[in-house]
């Protein structure tokens, strides 16, 4: 009440020394993050295009050779280019990040916003499904559920959406009980707007930032997920360029031809370093001034 | 007046933002004498709190001060942070607006009392906890001794004011600095509260400068009064004068906008438009753009306060118009 | 009396705290926020109404009661003549718009991802006051009504002060065109040459539209100012209420004159040193048995410790006090 206008003045102005200069930083970080993912969805989309040669093309001549002009990620021991197979590759990283963590997004967001409105009965229950969650680990359960339905993309997208909608849940759930708290919501319950109204026109909107962002986390350990699990042959399989699976491929290799390894690890760290740095910059973005 | 205990003389403070460097206390001349109470009135953006802290230098790391404050003769601004520390606490103690905020949650009461007697004192074991437990029953918590042993969120609002009172007086301060030290406070507490700062005025001879927003809190405590605008001294004098008479636009429309017991249905004085943006300020009087009584020549130069009296000084090129509004002021029959 | 728009009795509301496991276990007995213990009230047509109190008298609770954002456990409210708690459905919405609520915290009331216009016309919309294509003008007519320029309703919340987001309140309040407003402490949060707009800008609005207002507040000159009866809240229950000015010059109950001796005002009168009442504020979760003022009460008699108070009157004006009548 008293001097608020000081105080914010005050406390944004404490946060940067020098006005431009933090200004600039401020735009590197997802400056980086943006052209990163461009690079990622460029190869994703238009692979044939950015790909210099045919990833299954096998060059007998060209066997183990390490990074130069012509391979400039040099090649594999089955003679193809790792430059090519780490951009087709892409497309499936992507395909996995996306599949995997939109289906929980909705899933989550649907449960967590009835669950933390109506609360109560359900409240409690969800409460128990969450801490049966929780005592599990993630990675564990996933593959627990793979090794079931048998290895291949379709099935690891069933696999982490049975168990990854909870942490959305669980910040959809938190967030909207936040919400439902602040006059906006009750002014709209005493102006008799229903339930489904509330919950979705006025409530979700502000409940679901932090799930954004969170999920822009969730894309890059989607990345790491699907790459692991090619990497233990649970997730896609061969032939099929996935980064994980290139990886392994590389791993009897790594003292004689690092490449092959590093290149695809290196690709899944950029990755998700962008998806990281966007989800920073739009954490402060979305931030409600 | 005799020399007085805390000299304030042109304080400027400016704070670096992204926005660029904001002046939010421009050139604020203030005395404060022995055993005096006084306030200091503003609304949002007055710069009334910053100005307080100022006093101690506790400012925020982008902010730039100029100006003198001289405390009992020494230049504190020329002091180092080791030098001031001594000052801070010891002489000059400060209470703030939130006790929940400003008491450490997880250290019972007692503890937070015998560390400032032991930082300034040197005093430890049985002598402090004895003289804390004199703390707490001089700001008026019953059962002193045992209420050492408390935590913080085990009190109420008001009983927390209180042990922030204790703890900013266990040195023996001259000089007490409040921030809005009821404006969380329900009434009864309030009062409570001021009653037993004016009460500790008296026993221990110290001068409280009391930041606040609410005019009657200073016409029940204060004995004189500075009114704040967007970072300058608009008014400053005794209490009673300004309130009956007031000699600036801005004073007599605060007076105007709070309903007065003795005249309790007449209209409420309406500002128009709300405190300038500390980022963009004309020239001139600050207030001129909301102002009844705005001339050309108010809009034009730098105002300072004119003395009208020994001890009144106003701002307002117009107030001369202001004192003879037909309007009756506070106390007057109406 | 077909002038009392809303009649209150034996309104109670407590609150439980859940029961965790370890409580029902060992089977302690659970804490009760007695917010409302039997409040008894009426509002008249086109009049101000004002309740007064300190933190935890309920006073907040009882205005939520009364638009049904809570639900009371035991009461009546009756909304010109017809038992409010009782209806359901369309009759429900019904009321809803009858009765509407500006809240205090000019931050939070609004959502900060609507814009205003959206805000303005959603309620019009969802309660078909106006056909589609009138909505606009309708948006435009509210805001100025409440002094705002009407290109406000392009823009978001955060751009506005928190004076001119209350006046947005208002406004919205205003778009279901109801009888009564609850003012839940509006200007509590705003500077107070702030306040003076917006009492001005209710009071304004009273006369213009017939409004009968509910003026929720701690603060007794607003209350005085602005209110033609009024009722003083403790611990759950209405220990004072009448005309305003009756009430003000004419206090019957021991709190409510502490609560005007420790009102400051503008008065620099002799600077008394006693305070005004002693003890903490009380907390609804132990409420004192017979009068709950009697631990403050600086003429409590013995009678008050054991016996609750009976109602004194004195044609409009009634007090709950054992030596009311002195």
């Amino acid at each position: 009440m008293s001097d608020v206008a000081e105080r914010v003045v005050a406390e944004r102005g404490a946060a940067s020394g020098k006005a431009t200069s933090r200004r600039r930083t401020r735009l590197l970080a997802p400056a980086l993050g943006a052209l990163l993912l461009l690079l990622f969805l460029a190869c994703a989309l238009f692979p044939s295009h950015l790909a210099p040669y045919d990833p299954n093309h096998l060059d007998y001549l060209a066997l183990l050779k390490p990074p130069s002009l012509v391979h400039p990620f040099g090649t594999d021991n089955l003679g193809r280019d790792m430059l090519s197979r780490v951009v087709f590759a892409a497309s499936i990283d992507l395909q996995i990040a996306i599949f995997s963590t939109v289906l929980p997004l909705i899933c989550g967001t649907m449960i967590g916003a009835l669950v933390g409105y109506r609360g109560g009965f359900l409240d409690a229950l969800f409460g128990r499904l969450v801490d049966l969650s929780v005592t599990v680990p993630f990675l564990i359960l996933v593959i627990a559920i793979v090794a079931v339905l048998g290895p291949g993309l379709f099935n690891l997208y069933v696999a982490v959406s049975l168990v990854g909608w909870v942490p959305y849940a669980r910040l959809v759930r938190s967030e909207m009980m936040v919400q439902g708290k602040r006059d906006y919501a009750a002014a709209a319950r005493a102006m008799g707007f229903g339930t489904w109204r509330i919950v979705f026109r006025h409530l979700l909107p502000n409940a679901i930032t932090p799930t954004i962002v969170y999920w822009m986390t969730d894309l890059s350990l989607a990345v790491l997920l699907g790459s692991s699990l090619g990497y233990l042959g649970l997730g896609a399989q061969p032939p099929t360029a996935e980064w994980g699976v290139l990886i392994a491929d590389g791993k009897n290799f790594m003292t004689t031809a690092w490449w092959m390894s590093i290149f695809p690890g290196a690709a899944i760290v950029a990755a998700g370093l962008s998806f990281s740095l966007l989800g920073d910059a739009l954490a402060d973005w979305l931030r409600p001034k | 007046m005799t020399r007085p205990l805390l000299a304030i003389r042109d304080l400027t403070v400016g704070f670096a933002t992204d926005a660029g460097p904001v002046t939010v206390v421009d050139g604020i001349d203030l005395d404060i004498g022995v055993g005096e109470v006084v306030g200091l009135v503003g609304e949002s953006g007055s710069g009334k709190s910053v100005t307080l802290r100022a006093i101690p230098r506790l400012l925020a790391r982008n902010a730039t001060l100029h100006g003198s404050v001289a405390w009992q003769g020494r230049e504190l601004t020329d002091l180092s942070e080791p030098e001031l520390r001594l000052v801070r606490g010891r002489e000059i103690a400060m209470i703030f607006q939130e006790p929940m905020a400003a008491l450490n949650p997880v250290l019972p009461i007692g503890l937070q009392i015998e560390e400032s007697l032991e930082t300034h004192l040197a005093l430890r074991g049985r002598a402090a906890r004895n003289r804390a437990a004199e703390l707490l029953a001089m700001v008026g918590i019953a059962d002193a001794k045992h209420r050492l042993s408390a935590f913080p969120h085990e009190f109420s609002g008001g009983m927390r004011q209180r042990v922030m009172i204790a703890i900013a007086l266990a040195a023996g301060p001259k000089l007490l600095l409040a921030d809005e030290p009821t404006t969380a406070l329900d009434v009864t507490i309030q009062d409570q509260i001021l009653k037993l700062l004016l009460r500790l005025r008296r026993e221990l001879e110290m001068s409280i400068i009391l930041v606040t927003h609410d005019l009657a809190v200073v016409a029940r405590s204060c004995d004189r009064v500075a009114v704040l605008y967007a970072g300058r001294i608009m008014e400053v004098g005794p209490v009673a004068e300004i309130l009956r008479r007031p000699a600036h636009a801005y004073t007599r429309g605060l007076i105007g906008a709070v309903p007065a017991s003795h005249r309790p249905r007449e209209t409420l004085t309406n500002i128009p438009g709300s405190p300038p943006s500390l980022l963009a300020l004309a020239d001139g009087c600050r207030f001129a753009p909301r102002c009844s009584f705005v001339e050309e020549a108010c809009r034009t130069g730098r105002l300072e306060p004119r003395p009208l009296t020994s001890d009144h000084l106003t701002s307002c090129l117009r107030a001369d118009a202001v004192l003879g509004a037909s309007r009756p002021a506070m106390g007057e029959p109406a | 009396m077909t002038d009392r728009l809303i009649e209150v009795r034996g309104l109670t509301k407590h609150f439980v705290r859940r029961r965790g496991l370890v409580a029902a276990l060992t089977g302690r007995k659970l804490p009760i926020v007695r917010a409302l213990n039997g409040v008894d009230l009426s509002v008249r047509r086109g009049e101000t109404l004002a309740i007064v109190g300190e933190s935890g008298c309920g006073k907040s609770t009882l205005a939520r009661c009364l638009i049904r954002l809570q639900e009371p456990d035991a009461g009546e409210v009756l909304f010109e003549g017809t038992d409010a708690l009782a209806l359901a459905g369309s009759s429900r919405r019904d009321f809803n718009r009858r009765v509407q609520m500006v809240f205090q915290d000019p931050y939070g009331s609004l959502n900060p991802r609507m814009t205003i216009g959206a805000q303005l016309a959603e309620p019009i919309r969802v309660h078909a006051l106006r056909l589609e294509g009138d909505v606009a003008e309708r948006v435009r007519q509210l805001l100025l009504m409440v002094g705002l320029p009407a290109d406000a309703a392009g823009r978001y919340p955060h751009a506005f002060s928190g004076g001119q987001r209350q006046r947005i309140g208002i406004a919205r309040a205003l778009a279901l065109e109801p009888q009564c407003l609850i003012a839940d402490e509006i200007v509590s949060a705003l500077d107070v040459s702030v306040q003076a707009q917006i009492i001005n800008l209710l009071i304004a609005l009273q006369l213009r539209l017939d409004l009968t207002i509910i003026f929720v507040s701690h603060d007794l000159r607003l209350v005085r100012y602005i209110a033609h009866r009024v009722a003083v809240m403790y611990l759950g229950r209405i220990v004072e209420a009448g005309p305003t000015e009756e009430v003000f010059t004419d206090p019957r109950h021991p709190y409510t004159a502490a609560l005007m001796a420790a009102a400051p005002s503008l008065e620099v009168a002799e600077r008394e040193v006693t305070e005004a009442v002693t003890g903490e504020l009380p907390s609804p979760l132990s409420i004192p048995p017979g009068c709950p003022f009697h631990p403050r009460c600086p003429r409590a008699v013995d009678r008050c410790r054991s016996v609750p108070p009976p109602d004194w009157r004195r044609g409009e004006h009634r007090a709950a006090c054992h030596l009311a009548g002195d």
